[in-house]
Protein backbone atom coordinates (compact mmCIF):
# COMPACT_ATOMS: atom_id res chain seq x y z
CA UNK A 1 0.00 0.00 0.00
CA UNK A 2 1.65 3.23 -1.32
CA UNK A 3 0.81 6.99 -0.14
CA UNK A 4 0.72 9.55 -3.82
CA UNK A 5 -0.06 12.60 -4.14
CA UNK A 6 -2.75 13.65 -7.16
CA UNK A 7 -3.19 16.97 -7.23
CA UNK A 8 -4.08 18.88 -4.55
CA UNK A 9 -5.61 14.95 -2.35
CA UNK A 10 -3.47 11.94 -1.18
CA UNK A 11 -5.15 8.86 -2.18
CA UNK A 12 -3.75 5.29 -0.93
CA UNK A 13 -2.86 2.72 -3.88
CA UNK A 14 -3.91 -0.62 -2.44
CA UNK A 15 -2.56 -3.15 -4.51
CA UNK A 16 -4.20 -6.53 -4.94
CA UNK A 17 -2.64 -8.90 -2.58
CA UNK A 18 -3.56 -6.08 0.31
CA UNK A 19 -7.18 -6.17 -0.95
CA UNK A 20 -7.33 -10.14 -1.01
CA UNK A 21 -6.45 -9.92 2.70
CA UNK A 22 -8.58 -7.55 3.96
CA UNK A 23 -11.76 -9.60 1.56
CA UNK A 24 -10.38 -12.50 3.33
CA UNK A 25 -10.27 -11.02 6.97
CA UNK A 26 -14.06 -9.63 6.15
CA UNK A 27 -15.24 -13.46 5.50
CA UNK A 28 -13.35 -14.69 8.65
CA UNK A 29 -14.86 -12.20 10.96
CA UNK A 30 -18.36 -13.01 9.32
CA UNK A 31 -17.96 -16.83 10.08
CA UNK A 32 -16.93 -16.19 13.46
CA UNK A 33 -19.20 -14.27 14.34
CA UNK A 34 -22.13 -16.62 12.86
CA UNK A 35 -20.09 -20.01 14.26
CA UNK A 36 -20.02 -18.10 17.69
CA UNK A 37 -23.31 -17.00 17.71
CA UNK A 38 -24.70 -20.35 17.05
CA UNK A 39 -22.62 -22.23 19.69
CA UNK A 40 -23.54 -19.51 22.40
CA UNK A 41 -27.14 -20.39 21.21
CA UNK A 42 -26.71 -23.91 21.69
CA UNK A 43 -24.77 -23.89 24.92
CA UNK A 44 -26.99 -25.12 28.04
CA UNK A 45 -26.10 -21.62 30.04
CA UNK A 46 -28.73 -18.94 30.85
CA UNK A 47 -29.07 -16.58 28.66
CA UNK A 48 -31.37 -13.54 28.44
CA UNK A 49 -32.56 -10.80 31.14
CA UNK A 50 -33.97 -11.15 33.77
CA UNK A 51 -35.13 -8.21 36.59
CA UNK A 52 -34.75 -9.08 40.81
CA UNK A 53 -37.13 -6.48 42.17
CA UNK A 54 -36.31 -5.86 45.76
CA UNK A 55 -39.06 -5.01 48.05
CA UNK A 56 -39.85 -1.26 49.00
CA UNK A 57 -38.52 2.03 49.01
CA UNK A 58 -37.76 5.26 50.10
CA UNK A 59 -41.79 5.47 51.21
CA UNK A 60 -41.52 1.82 52.24
CA UNK A 61 -39.47 0.58 54.55
CA UNK A 62 -40.78 -2.91 54.80
CA UNK A 63 -40.42 -5.05 57.67
CA UNK A 64 -37.99 -5.16 60.57
CA UNK A 65 -34.91 -8.10 60.28
CA UNK A 66 -32.76 -7.26 63.26
CA UNK A 67 -31.75 -3.63 63.10
CA UNK A 68 -32.13 -3.32 59.28
CA UNK A 69 -35.89 -2.89 57.58
CA UNK A 70 -36.39 -5.19 54.11
CA UNK A 71 -36.38 -2.60 51.86
CA UNK A 72 -31.99 -2.34 52.60
CA UNK A 73 -31.36 -5.78 53.17
CA UNK A 74 -33.35 -6.97 49.79
CA UNK A 75 -31.41 -4.61 47.74
CA UNK A 76 -28.13 -5.98 49.09
CA UNK A 77 -29.33 -9.51 48.52
CA UNK A 78 -30.14 -8.86 44.90
CA UNK A 79 -26.84 -7.13 44.18
CA UNK A 80 -25.25 -10.10 45.57
CA UNK A 81 -27.25 -12.08 43.62
CA UNK A 82 -26.66 -9.83 40.35
CA UNK A 83 -23.19 -10.25 40.76
CA UNK A 84 -23.30 -13.88 41.45
CA UNK A 85 -25.22 -14.99 38.25
CA UNK A 86 -23.68 -12.86 35.71
CA UNK A 87 -20.14 -14.05 37.00
CA UNK A 88 -21.51 -17.18 36.52
CA UNK A 89 -23.67 -16.73 33.20
CA UNK A 90 -21.71 -14.08 31.09
CA UNK A 91 -24.88 -14.26 28.51
CA UNK A 92 -27.37 -12.92 31.18
CA UNK A 93 -28.18 -9.86 32.52
CA UNK A 94 -30.06 -9.09 35.23
CA UNK A 95 -31.11 -6.27 36.27
CA UNK A 96 -32.46 -4.29 39.35
CA UNK A 97 -34.82 -1.76 38.99
CA UNK A 98 -34.60 0.45 41.67
CA UNK A 99 -31.49 2.48 43.28
CA UNK A 100 -31.12 3.41 47.07
CA UNK A 101 -33.37 6.42 47.46
CA UNK A 102 -35.77 5.92 44.90
CA UNK A 103 -39.82 6.84 45.11
CA UNK A 104 -41.73 4.05 43.45
CA UNK A 105 -45.22 5.04 42.14
CA UNK A 106 -48.03 2.21 42.21
CA UNK A 107 -47.25 -0.51 39.35
CA UNK A 108 -44.45 1.41 38.29
CA UNK A 109 -42.41 -1.79 38.67
CA UNK A 110 -45.18 -3.65 36.40
CA UNK A 111 -44.99 -1.19 33.85
CA UNK A 112 -41.09 -1.11 33.67
CA UNK A 113 -40.92 -5.00 33.59
CA UNK A 114 -43.95 -4.78 30.52
CA UNK A 115 -41.91 -2.90 28.37
CA UNK A 116 -38.50 -4.86 28.82
CA UNK A 117 -40.44 -7.68 28.35
CA UNK A 118 -37.70 -9.71 30.38
CA UNK A 119 -37.00 -13.59 30.01
CA UNK A 120 -38.45 -13.52 33.85
CA UNK A 121 -39.00 -11.29 36.77
CA UNK A 122 -38.16 -12.10 40.69
CA UNK A 123 -40.04 -10.55 43.27
CA UNK A 124 -37.60 -10.70 46.50
CA UNK A 125 -39.20 -9.88 49.72
CA UNK A 126 -37.75 -10.85 53.42
CA UNK A 127 -39.15 -11.02 56.94
CA UNK A 128 -38.15 -11.79 60.61
CA UNK A 129 -38.08 -15.31 61.49
CA UNK A 130 -39.26 -16.05 64.97
CA UNK A 131 -39.42 -19.66 65.71
CA UNK A 132 -38.06 -22.16 63.56
CA UNK A 133 -34.96 -21.81 61.34
CA UNK A 134 -34.67 -19.74 57.80
CA UNK A 135 -36.66 -20.23 55.14
CA UNK A 136 -38.18 -20.04 51.46
CA UNK A 137 -41.47 -19.40 50.12
CA UNK A 138 -41.95 -19.05 46.49
CA UNK A 139 -45.20 -17.10 45.73
CA UNK A 140 -47.11 -16.90 42.14
CA UNK A 141 -49.94 -14.39 41.43
CA UNK A 142 -53.16 -15.84 41.36
CA UNK A 143 -57.12 -14.43 41.37
CA UNK A 144 -60.26 -16.17 42.31
CA UNK A 145 -61.99 -14.58 38.99
CA UNK A 146 -59.15 -15.47 36.62
CA UNK A 147 -60.07 -18.02 33.39
CA UNK A 148 -57.64 -20.98 34.14
CA UNK A 149 -56.35 -20.43 30.47
CA UNK A 150 -55.88 -17.70 27.69
CA UNK A 151 -54.92 -18.49 24.52
CA UNK A 152 -54.66 -14.61 22.04
CA UNK A 153 -55.05 -15.53 18.39
CA UNK A 154 -52.95 -13.10 16.24
CA UNK A 155 -55.47 -12.06 14.53
CA UNK A 156 -57.93 -10.78 17.67
CA UNK A 157 -57.66 -8.47 19.81
CA UNK A 158 -57.96 -9.09 23.63
CA UNK A 159 -58.98 -6.82 26.78
CA UNK A 160 -57.70 -7.75 30.08
CA UNK A 161 -57.69 -5.88 33.35
CA UNK A 162 -54.69 -5.07 35.43
CA UNK A 163 -54.92 -7.52 37.72
CA UNK A 164 -55.41 -10.67 35.06
CA UNK A 165 -52.67 -9.72 32.58
CA UNK A 166 -50.79 -12.30 34.41
CA UNK A 167 -52.66 -15.26 32.66
CA UNK A 168 -50.44 -14.56 29.24
CA UNK A 169 -48.01 -15.96 30.64
CA UNK A 170 -49.42 -18.32 33.57
CA UNK A 171 -48.72 -21.43 32.52
CA UNK A 172 -44.85 -20.23 32.33
CA UNK A 173 -44.53 -18.32 35.13
CA UNK A 174 -46.19 -21.77 37.23
CA UNK A 175 -43.23 -23.91 35.39
CA UNK A 176 -40.37 -21.75 36.22
CA UNK A 177 -41.60 -20.88 39.99
CA UNK A 178 -42.29 -24.73 40.19
CA UNK A 179 -39.13 -25.57 39.22
CA UNK A 180 -36.96 -23.03 40.89
CA UNK A 181 -38.58 -24.52 44.02
CA UNK A 182 -37.96 -27.99 43.41
CA UNK A 183 -34.31 -27.20 42.78
CA UNK A 184 -33.94 -25.03 46.42
CA UNK A 185 -35.92 -28.01 48.02
CA UNK A 186 -34.07 -30.91 46.57
CA UNK A 187 -30.78 -28.98 47.61
CA UNK A 188 -28.63 -31.39 49.94
CA UNK A 189 -27.48 -28.54 51.58
CA UNK A 190 -30.11 -26.61 52.39
CA UNK A 191 -32.99 -29.51 53.00
CA UNK A 192 -35.24 -27.15 55.29
CA UNK A 193 -34.74 -24.35 53.52
CA UNK A 194 -37.97 -24.25 50.77
CA UNK A 195 -41.40 -23.73 53.12
CA UNK A 196 -43.83 -23.91 50.51
CA UNK A 197 -45.31 -22.23 47.34
CA UNK A 198 -48.40 -20.80 46.83
CA UNK A 199 -50.56 -19.19 44.71
CA UNK A 200 -52.38 -16.02 45.84
CA UNK A 201 -52.99 -12.09 45.09
CA UNK A 202 -49.39 -10.85 45.72
CA UNK A 203 -50.02 -7.54 45.50
CA UNK A 204 -46.40 -6.97 44.01
CA UNK A 205 -46.84 -9.11 41.29
CA UNK A 206 -50.11 -7.30 39.76
CA UNK A 207 -49.52 -6.18 36.67
CA UNK A 208 -46.72 -7.93 35.32
CA UNK A 209 -47.02 -10.05 32.06
CA UNK A 210 -44.10 -11.60 31.52
CA UNK A 211 -43.13 -14.62 33.14
CA UNK A 212 -42.60 -14.08 36.97
CA UNK A 213 -43.11 -15.23 40.83
CA UNK A 214 -41.37 -13.76 44.19
CA UNK A 215 -39.43 -15.38 46.56
CA UNK A 216 -40.29 -14.77 50.40
CA UNK A 217 -37.20 -15.63 52.51
CA UNK A 218 -38.11 -15.87 56.40
CA UNK A 219 -34.18 -14.82 58.45
CA UNK A 220 -33.53 -15.48 61.64
CA UNK A 221 -30.98 -12.53 60.81
CA UNK A 222 -29.20 -10.69 58.16
CA UNK A 223 -26.16 -12.58 57.92
CA UNK A 224 -28.13 -15.72 57.55
CA UNK A 225 -28.84 -14.77 53.97
CA UNK A 226 -25.17 -15.98 52.80
CA UNK A 227 -26.46 -19.78 53.70
CA UNK A 228 -29.74 -19.40 51.14
CA UNK A 229 -27.01 -17.43 48.49
CA UNK A 230 -25.90 -20.43 46.38
CA UNK A 231 -29.44 -22.68 46.65
CA UNK A 232 -31.27 -19.24 45.23
CA UNK A 233 -28.96 -18.96 42.09
CA UNK A 234 -28.88 -22.36 41.69
CA UNK A 235 -32.61 -22.37 40.99
CA UNK A 236 -32.52 -19.02 38.95
CA UNK A 237 -29.90 -20.84 36.79
CA UNK A 238 -32.74 -24.37 36.37
CA UNK A 239 -35.58 -22.04 35.65
CA UNK A 240 -33.41 -19.91 33.34
CA UNK A 241 -32.26 -23.42 31.41
CA UNK A 242 -35.42 -24.55 31.19
CA UNK A 243 -36.80 -21.56 29.69
CA UNK A 244 -34.29 -21.33 27.02
CA UNK A 245 -34.60 -24.67 26.42
CA UNK A 246 -38.51 -24.16 25.84
CA UNK A 247 -37.31 -21.39 23.65
CA UNK A 248 -35.42 -23.78 21.45
CA UNK A 249 -37.99 -26.24 21.03
CA UNK A 250 -40.12 -23.41 19.38
CA UNK B 1 -108.31 44.76 54.06
CA UNK B 2 -106.32 46.51 57.03
CA UNK B 3 -102.87 46.56 57.76
CA UNK B 4 -103.20 43.54 60.28
CA UNK B 5 -103.82 41.06 57.91
CA UNK B 6 -101.11 42.37 55.71
CA UNK B 7 -98.98 42.01 58.60
CA UNK B 8 -99.88 38.30 59.08
CA UNK B 9 -99.94 37.07 55.62
CA UNK B 10 -96.35 38.84 55.26
CA UNK B 11 -95.14 36.68 58.23
CA UNK B 12 -97.21 33.54 57.05
CA UNK B 13 -95.03 33.80 53.60
CA UNK B 14 -91.58 34.75 55.72
CA UNK B 15 -92.27 31.49 57.82
CA UNK B 16 -93.41 29.34 54.60
CA UNK B 17 -90.13 30.52 53.02
CA UNK B 18 -87.98 30.03 55.71
CA UNK B 19 -89.22 26.40 56.17
CA UNK B 20 -88.70 25.99 52.78
CA UNK B 21 -84.96 27.19 52.44
CA UNK B 22 -84.26 24.94 55.44
CA UNK B 23 -85.62 22.06 53.72
CA UNK B 24 -83.42 22.58 50.59
CA UNK B 25 -80.98 23.19 52.35
CA UNK B 26 -81.04 19.89 54.34
CA UNK B 27 -81.96 21.43 57.80
CA UNK B 28 -85.33 19.53 58.39
CA UNK B 29 -85.43 16.52 56.95
CA UNK B 30 -88.65 14.42 56.39
CA UNK B 31 -88.85 11.03 57.13
CA UNK B 32 -91.91 8.69 56.49
CA UNK B 33 -92.41 6.77 59.32
CA UNK B 34 -93.43 3.95 57.06
CA UNK B 35 -89.51 3.44 56.62
CA UNK B 36 -88.62 3.04 60.02
CA UNK B 37 -91.46 0.31 60.83
CA UNK B 38 -89.55 -1.41 58.31
CA UNK B 39 -85.96 -1.34 59.83
CA UNK B 40 -87.65 -2.06 63.05
CA UNK B 41 -89.32 -5.30 62.04
CA UNK B 42 -86.04 -6.57 60.59
CA UNK B 43 -83.93 -5.03 63.68
CA UNK B 44 -86.44 -7.67 65.77
CA UNK B 45 -86.64 -10.73 64.34
CA UNK B 46 -86.05 -13.79 66.67
CA UNK B 47 -82.91 -14.26 68.42
CA UNK B 48 -82.07 -18.08 69.29
CA UNK B 49 -78.64 -19.75 71.11
CA UNK B 50 -76.43 -20.78 68.71
CA UNK B 51 -73.58 -23.41 68.57
CA UNK B 52 -70.82 -22.75 66.11
CA UNK B 53 -67.06 -23.81 65.50
CA UNK B 54 -64.19 -21.23 64.99
CA UNK B 55 -61.27 -22.48 63.12
CA UNK B 56 -58.20 -20.95 63.00
CA UNK B 57 -54.55 -22.11 62.06
CA UNK B 58 -51.54 -21.74 64.92
CA UNK B 59 -48.39 -23.44 65.45
CA UNK B 60 -48.53 -25.20 62.12
CA UNK B 61 -51.49 -26.47 62.22
CA UNK B 62 -55.50 -26.07 62.43
CA UNK B 63 -57.05 -25.65 65.84
CA UNK B 64 -60.72 -25.81 66.31
CA UNK B 65 -62.85 -24.24 68.81
CA UNK B 66 -66.74 -24.67 69.83
CA UNK B 67 -68.50 -21.51 71.11
CA UNK B 68 -72.26 -20.56 71.67
CA UNK B 69 -73.70 -17.16 71.32
CA UNK B 70 -77.18 -15.46 70.74
CA UNK B 71 -77.65 -14.37 67.49
CA UNK B 72 -80.48 -13.88 65.31
CA UNK B 73 -80.71 -16.38 62.29
CA UNK B 74 -79.72 -13.30 59.69
CA UNK B 75 -75.90 -14.35 57.69
CA UNK B 76 -74.59 -10.93 58.04
CA UNK B 77 -75.22 -11.51 62.04
CA UNK B 78 -73.71 -14.61 62.23
CA UNK B 79 -70.06 -13.76 60.39
CA UNK B 80 -69.95 -10.27 62.80
CA UNK B 81 -70.34 -12.99 65.61
CA UNK B 82 -68.32 -15.57 64.31
CA UNK B 83 -65.46 -13.39 62.84
CA UNK B 84 -65.12 -11.48 66.25
CA UNK B 85 -64.75 -14.43 68.33
CA UNK B 86 -62.55 -15.86 65.73
CA UNK B 87 -60.32 -12.75 66.75
CA UNK B 88 -60.49 -12.68 70.01
CA UNK B 89 -59.16 -16.23 70.13
CA UNK B 90 -56.64 -15.31 67.58
CA UNK B 91 -55.43 -12.07 69.86
CA UNK B 92 -55.63 -14.00 73.15
CA UNK B 93 -53.31 -17.33 71.35
CA UNK B 94 -51.14 -14.19 70.35
CA UNK B 95 -51.76 -14.93 66.33
CA UNK B 96 -52.01 -11.15 66.32
CA UNK B 97 -50.36 -8.81 67.89
CA UNK B 98 -53.50 -6.17 68.72
CA UNK B 99 -56.87 -6.76 68.54
CA UNK B 100 -59.60 -5.71 65.58
CA UNK B 101 -62.91 -6.11 65.62
CA UNK B 102 -65.52 -6.37 63.29
CA UNK B 103 -67.48 -2.77 62.83
CA UNK B 104 -70.21 -3.78 60.16
CA UNK B 105 -71.09 -6.57 58.20
CA UNK B 106 -72.95 -6.16 55.25
CA UNK B 107 -74.55 -8.60 52.17
CA UNK B 108 -75.22 -7.41 48.43
CA UNK B 109 -78.54 -7.93 47.11
CA UNK B 110 -77.93 -11.43 45.84
CA UNK B 111 -76.66 -12.55 48.92
CA UNK B 112 -73.49 -13.65 47.24
CA UNK B 113 -71.03 -11.19 48.82
CA UNK B 114 -70.64 -10.51 52.18
CA UNK B 115 -68.46 -6.87 52.73
CA UNK B 116 -66.97 -6.94 56.69
CA UNK B 117 -65.19 -3.88 57.62
CA UNK B 118 -62.92 -3.91 60.18
CA UNK B 119 -62.22 -1.03 63.03
CA UNK B 120 -58.25 -1.35 62.20
CA UNK B 121 -55.75 -3.64 60.15
CA UNK B 122 -56.43 -7.40 61.47
CA UNK B 123 -52.57 -8.07 59.32
CA UNK B 124 -49.46 -7.67 61.30
CA UNK B 125 -47.32 -5.36 59.17
CA UNK B 126 -44.30 -7.42 60.54
CA UNK B 127 -45.62 -10.62 60.05
CA UNK B 128 -44.76 -13.09 57.01
CA UNK B 129 -47.33 -13.39 53.52
CA UNK B 130 -48.15 -16.83 54.96
CA UNK B 131 -48.81 -15.58 58.45
CA UNK B 132 -51.16 -12.88 57.27
CA UNK B 133 -52.77 -15.37 54.76
CA UNK B 134 -53.75 -17.60 57.17
CA UNK B 135 -55.21 -15.33 59.26
CA UNK B 136 -57.45 -14.44 56.37
CA UNK B 137 -57.91 -18.04 55.53
CA UNK B 138 -59.09 -18.70 59.13
CA UNK B 139 -61.98 -15.86 58.70
CA UNK B 140 -62.90 -17.75 55.37
CA UNK B 141 -62.65 -21.29 57.08
CA UNK B 142 -65.07 -20.16 60.08
CA UNK B 143 -67.37 -18.87 57.81
CA UNK B 144 -67.13 -21.73 55.31
CA UNK B 145 -67.89 -24.43 57.76
CA UNK B 146 -70.37 -22.94 59.32
CA UNK B 147 -72.65 -23.47 56.63
CA UNK B 148 -73.19 -19.51 55.85
CA UNK B 149 -74.47 -19.16 52.19
CA UNK B 150 -71.95 -16.70 50.91
CA UNK B 151 -69.80 -17.25 47.95
CA UNK B 152 -67.43 -14.33 48.60
CA UNK B 153 -65.60 -12.10 51.19
CA UNK B 154 -64.58 -8.15 50.70
CA UNK B 155 -62.46 -6.66 53.51
CA UNK B 156 -62.42 -3.25 54.42
CA UNK B 157 -61.21 -1.09 57.01
CA UNK B 158 -63.40 1.60 58.22
CA UNK B 159 -65.34 1.31 55.01
CA UNK B 160 -62.49 1.51 53.15
CA UNK B 161 -60.39 -0.93 51.04
CA UNK B 162 -57.80 -3.14 53.20
CA UNK B 163 -54.13 -2.12 52.51
CA UNK B 164 -51.17 -4.24 52.88
CA UNK B 165 -48.52 -4.29 50.93
CA UNK B 166 -48.03 -8.09 50.26
CA UNK B 167 -51.72 -9.37 49.98
CA UNK B 168 -53.91 -7.74 47.59
CA UNK B 169 -57.71 -6.68 48.55
CA UNK B 170 -58.84 -4.83 45.87
CA UNK B 171 -61.42 -7.67 44.90
CA UNK B 172 -63.70 -9.68 46.83
CA UNK B 173 -61.88 -13.10 48.07
CA UNK B 174 -63.39 -16.68 47.14
CA UNK B 175 -64.82 -18.43 50.14
CA UNK B 176 -62.80 -21.64 49.17
CA UNK B 177 -59.46 -19.41 49.74
CA UNK B 178 -56.14 -19.72 47.93
CA UNK B 179 -54.65 -22.50 49.79
CA UNK B 180 -55.64 -25.47 47.70
CA UNK B 181 -54.83 -23.85 44.31
CA UNK B 182 -53.13 -25.52 41.78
Amino acid sequence: MRKKKYTNYYYYHISSNAMSCIIILFFLLITGNTICASWFSNSSQPQGIIILSPAGDTHYSGRHIGDSFERGITLWCVEQLKTMLETRNPFLKVIIPRIPGEIREPLQHAQFANRLAPDLYISFHCYQEKESLSGLWVYLFCTESSPSTFTQNASSLAFLSYDQTYVINKQTSHELAELFYHTVQHDQAHTALAKGFLQLPFKPLIGITCPAFAIELGLKNKNEWQICQSCIVSGIETALAHLHRQKKDE
Amino acid sequence: MNNGNYIIIGGACLLVGTLFFFYQQGYIIFQRPITTSTLQEENSSISTRVKAVIYYWHQHKWHDEVIQFTSSAHPAEKIRHLTNQLLITLEQEQVMSKQANLETVALTHDKKQAILSFNRNPLDKQKSTFEKLMIIESILKTIRENNIPVQEILFLVHHQPLIDHELDFSNPWSLQGFLNKK
